[in-house]
């Protein structure tokens, strides 16, 4: 079974930026990612302040995150068009709209968006974070 | 022989993270998708009779995972992503080094993602883990 997203109803395809679900192999390589919130990828624990300052901008802490997941992407020869699910958690769900923008710019260009969950929470790890997103990713063997 | 490989994308930091940035799950791999737990030991119980203490409920959480594990021949080392949901954020230290104790001396560490929520499904449970564990074959 090839990686690729699955139209429960082809003829409404484009109406949504997310595929209803998206198919992978287990024969296919998988990555799971943790969480990652707008601080830096690699933060002391227990949490030390200086690390968690975070601008209240939810675009550029969208921004952040995904720039994190391309880091750790790239690091295993991967690309955005390799990313088979999303989970997304916000604290203000008003911010939905504005959070899928940024996405829509890390996958410009690949014709790819994976299945993806959104929910409101009532906190994240780090003082001020808005928004935190966990990425699970496939890739063909072969 | 095909292994879970725990990745680091800075080595030198490694140390400072109690989770993995991420795992690599080899093909064929067999999966075991284990439904969160709180501290309520097993099936129904109202009784009412739970530790509030969190490093407490978080034994119990653990405890009843590593059942589930072991009745499919796995381990924590088998553990290759955690949800973890706490309904007070400032438990989150007590919650990373209990689990850490599940390790002992393994170097492994699941990848990991923290959420703070208003309320789980058992009255005064304060953490919920939900699990997913890997087999690599062959």
């Amino acid at each position: 079974m090839p990686i690729a997203q699955i139209h429960s109803q082809p003829e409404r395809h484009g109406e949504f930026q997310h595929p209803p679900a998206i198919s992978v192999d287990s024969n296919d390589v998988f990555f799971w990612m943790s969480g990652a919130t707008a601080i830096p990828l690699y933060h002391m624990h227990p949490h030390i302040d200086e690390e968690c300052v975070l601008p209240d901008d939810i675009r550029e802490q969208a921004r952040r995150i995904l720039t994190t997941f391309d880091e750790v992407l790239t690091f295993n020869g991967l690309g955005w068009r390799d990313v088979v699910k999303f989970s997304t958690f916000l604290t203000d769900m008003r911010e939905y709209d504005a959070v899928q923008e940024v996405i829509a710019e890390f996958f410009a260009g690949t014709g790819w968006a994976p299945a993806s969950t959104t929910v409101g929470i009532n906190a994240l790890s780090a003082p001020g974070a808005r928004m935190e997103i966990d990425v699970v990713a496939a890739k063909s063997a072969n | 022989m095909a292994e879970l490989e725990l990745i680091e994308v800075d080595e030198s930091k490694a140390y400072m993270l109690p989770y993995a940035p991420a795992i690599k799950i080899p093909p064929g791999s067999e999966y075991l998708f284990l439904s969160g737990a709180t501290e309520l030991q097993t099936g129904r119980d109202d009784s009412g009779d739970y530790p509030d203490d969190i490093r407490e409920q978080t034994l119990r959480v653990l405890q009843r995972h590593t059942v589930v594990l072991q009745a499919n021949g796995l381990d924590w080392n088998n553990v290759i992503h955690v949800y973890e949901f706490l309904t007070d954020m400032r438990d989150a230290n007590i919650v990373h080094a209990t689990m850490g104790e599940f390790y002992g001396d393994s170097t492994w560490k699941p990848a990991n993602t923290l959420i703070g929520v208003n309320a789980l499904s058992t009255p005064g449970a304060r953490f919920e883990l939900d699990v997913i564990a890997a087999k690599a074959i062959g």
